[in-house]
């Protein structure tokens, strides 16, 4: 079953009395527990495409779905609803609040909405993913007390921490040096495969593109290549 | 600790100048406002003390004018409402004996007069007094200001005056008299009155000396009501009825004064020229020789039957402008002015109720001039702190737009970003406020321990002594911290707008 929708997709921004065409027209599916990468050079539309699929972003025509639900029209309290439990996100700056240690940070999103579990059940689960992340000595760490690979691990637990279905990484390993960006790809890779979670990023390296086991290559706003390891055309139900 | 003040708390850490330069603000903003606040507590609580001790009382009694009125008389244009008399006093002091609230009351009339000596030169003086008709009993059993420095306080039934020293060494410095006019000394009065202007002779029977200073008291003397009332003319004993036979009448009608006066009282000889005899004339006037003694006897007669006098008097001690009301306590005096408005309006007595402010008139205003500049200074400083305030908050919400977006983007609602960012902005102005407040409680401590001296009686008045010990109120010094908190909330207005206005996918735009 498709988790993710997109329907002949384009996003045009205005820069001041011209236009940019960011996103040319783009349809596309992800599959529930796909391990996804969306891969080309700078200016080809891979954020922007991520952007709108986490519903940070709308398209300009063409639908974007998420479980079957189309997003655009919604309003913003549905969205951020919709942020906050079916998605998660992995950022290219880490983007963590500087004045949260590790734990708090992974915590974060947690307290932003009504959880099913329980304080302890909680505690329980965020000790686990700093562990799970190899962070155990660091979290009560400040970010700034951490390395760059030891920043993404911890944005890595934040985005698993409400058990979303989908986790959007938009270049994880830009900022890291090639030792760290694998060990970053290989963690992911890791929670898709245990936890099931479907992760979609984006990067321009090609050394990680081949990790993935679905890849849609952009080019100029428009999907020069689609293709999945396992040669299925349409996911399974 | 919940997370929104975690991080708060933690962001005033991390953004400690701008913190500081927004806590710095709002550390002078409370300081200037308890120190301010205080500051002119302490007057109000002088003023009003040195007022309400010294001669308003809480509650003044008058008859109902159009303008406004207070113990020095009507304030209309040109001065042409006259201080009008109680209506239904006895009615009036009748109801009053049985209000539970008031524990004393005295009556007052009003005026004002030329005052003058005999012997000084005729280039020295007069000046102008102010002139307090009272029962000397009640008046010092309600006011018990006045410290008799030199001869007595004024006596039942007896004329005469007191007068302040601020008053005498005033009068000594105009008239220049040697030896210096003191307790026992005559005086002319000249004041006018609704029958034109009288000129009495009144002797200072004592000087007092205010235990509490007051400008407007220090000014004013003490004269015993009935020489006032003649002086003012409300004398009812002169308007008591005698029946003149048809001859005595014509006479008095005459509008020749100076036919009148050619008759020679000492010759006897007459050259009158209209139909009047010498004898009737001085069965009238008195003026007859001493020889005639059938003459005297007549007017004897005449101002024997003193009835009609005896009746004006009862009267007249009931003739009064104003009635001044001291209550148990100064709260119970707004309860008494609402009590009193009510009954006077129902039984139809056309008189008015007012506080001590009303009774000061012009004086009272000293603390409200004050407090008016005060709070327009603070409001400009105010204004200035907000707009310093607005910039640095909207520099940091701009400085944290990816943060902002990030949250967001986590599923953070709009709603999430208002409270965090009104809770960094409470906790800086609680925090800063507090210190505020106890640098002000400490300036204001060093200020009593110091203890400035009122070098001048106005100051005396303001200090509400000679020492200036600030009057600590809690409600002013917490009201203080609070209009700071809020102060910080109107600088917060446009700064949260722009935070809400950050949209998810600024969370991208961190570098």
């Amino acid at each position: 079953m498709a988790i993710v929708e997109l329907k002949d997709v384009k996003k045009i921004y205005p820069l001041g009395k011209t236009e940019v065409h960011a996103v040319k027209g783009v349809s596309f599916e992800i599959c529930k527990g796909d391990f996804i990468s969306i891969a080309g050079p700078s200016g080809s539309g891979k954020s922007t495409i991520l952007n709108m699929i986490g519903c940070i972003d709308v398209p300009t025509e063409g639908t974007v779905m998420i479980n079957g639900t189309e997003t655009g029209g919604l309003s913003d309290k549905i969205i951020t609803d919709l942020r906050h439990e079916v998605l998660g996100f992995i950022f290219q700056s880490f983007n963590l609040i500087p004045v949260l240690n590790v734990y708090e940070n992974i915590e974060f999103p947690l307290l932003l909405g009504k959880s099913k579990m329980t304080k302890v059940e909680k505690s329980d689960w965020i000790d686990m993913l700093i562990e799970e992340v190899g962070l155990k000595d660091w979290s009560n760490h400040k970010p700034n007390e951490l390395s760059g690979g030891q920043r993404q691990r911890v944005a890595i637990a934040r985005a698993l921490v409400t058990k979303p279905e989908i986790v959007l990484a938009d270049e994880p390993t830009a900022n890291l040096d090639s030792v760290t960006s694998d060990a970053i790809i290989n963690l992911m890779k890791k929670v898709n495969r245990d936890l099931g979670t479907t992760f979609i990023f984006s990067t321009h390296d090609p050394s990680i593109v081949g990790v993935a086991d679905h890849i849609i290559r952009l080019r100029d706003g428009l999907i020069s290549e689609n293709y999945r390891q396992d040669d299925a055309r349409a996911c399974r139900e | 600790m919940p997370v929104l003040f975690r991080i708060a708390i933690r962001n005033l850490r991390q953004h400690s100048s701008k913190s500081l330069i927004i806590g710095i603000i709002m550390i002078v903003g409370v300081l200037i406002l308890v120190v301010g606040n205080t500051l002119i507590n302490t007057i109000d609580t002088g003023i009003e003390r040195a007022f309400i001790d010294n001669y308003t009382g809480n509650v003044m009694i008058t008859g109902a004018t159009r303008a406004d009125i207070s113990l020095f008389g009507v304030r209309s244009p040109g001065g042409l409402e006259e201080t009008p008399t109680i209506p239904d006093y006895d009615l009036i002091k009748e109801h009053i004996e049985q209000m539970p609230n008031v524990e004393a009351m005295t009556n007052q009339i009003t005026g004002f007069g030329i005052i003058n000596i005999e012997k000084a030169d005729e280039d020295k003086g007069p000046y102008m007094g102010l002139l307090f008709g009272i029962e000397p009993e009640q008046y010092q059993e309600l006011f018990r200001n006045a410290q008799i420095v030199e001869g007595q306080y004024l006596k039942p039934g007896d004329e005469g005056l007191i007068m302040s020293q601020t008053n005498v060494d005033m009068m000594n410095e105009i008239f220049e008299m040697e030896p210096a006019v003191g307790v026992g000394d005559k005086i002319l009065i000249t004041a006018p009155g609704s029958a034109g202007f009288k000129i009495r002779e009144v002797e200072i029977v004592g000087i007092y000396k205010l235990k509490h200073e007051s400008e407007a008291a220090s000014y004013i003397s003490y004269i015993d009501a009935q020489t006032l009332r003649v002086m003012k003319g409300m004398n009812l004993g002169n308007q008591g009825e005698v029946d003149l036979s048809e001859e005595e009448t014509s006479l008095l009608s005459t509008d020749s004064f100076d036919a009148m006066f050619e008759v020679d009282a000492f010759s006897g000889e007459a050259e009158l020229d209209f139909e009047m005899t010498e004898d009737n004339l001085f069965s009238i006037l008195d003026l007859d020789s001493a020889d005639d003694e059938e003459a005297v006897v007549d007017a004897d007669e005449i101002f024997a039957d003193d009835t009609a006098d005896a009746e004006a008097v009862s009267a007249e001690s009931s003739t009064w402008e104003y009635l001044l009301l001291k209550t148990d306590t100064n709260r119970a005096a707004a309860r008494v002015i609402t009590e009193l408005n009510l009954w006077f309006a129902e039984n139809g007595i056309n008189a008015r109720a007012q506080d001590w402010k009303a009774a000061a008139g012009p004086f009272s205003t000293t603390a409200d001039v004050i407090r008016i500049v005060f709070n327009v200074a603070i409001i400009l400083v105010a204004i200035v702190a907000i707009i310093i305030m607005t910039n640095t908050l909207v520099i940091n919400v701009v400085e944290r737009t990816a943060e902002i977006g990030t949250m967001r983007a986590l599923g953070a609602h709009k709603g999430y970003i208002r409270s965090m960012v009104t809770t960094e902005i409470f906790t800086i102005s609680v925090i800063f406020g507090f210190v505020g407040m106890l640098l002000g409680i400490l300036v204001l401590y060093i200020i009593g321990w110091i203890g400035f001296e009122a070098t001048n009686p106005f100051l005396e008045i303001l200090f509400a002594g000679p020492v200036l010990k600030p009057v600590f109120s809690l409600f002013s010094v917490l009201g203080s911290w609070l209009i700071v908190i809020v102060i910080g909330m109107i600088a917060n207005i446009y700064p949260l707008r722009l935070a809400l206005k950050v949209q998810p996918i600024k969370a991208m735009m961190s570098e």
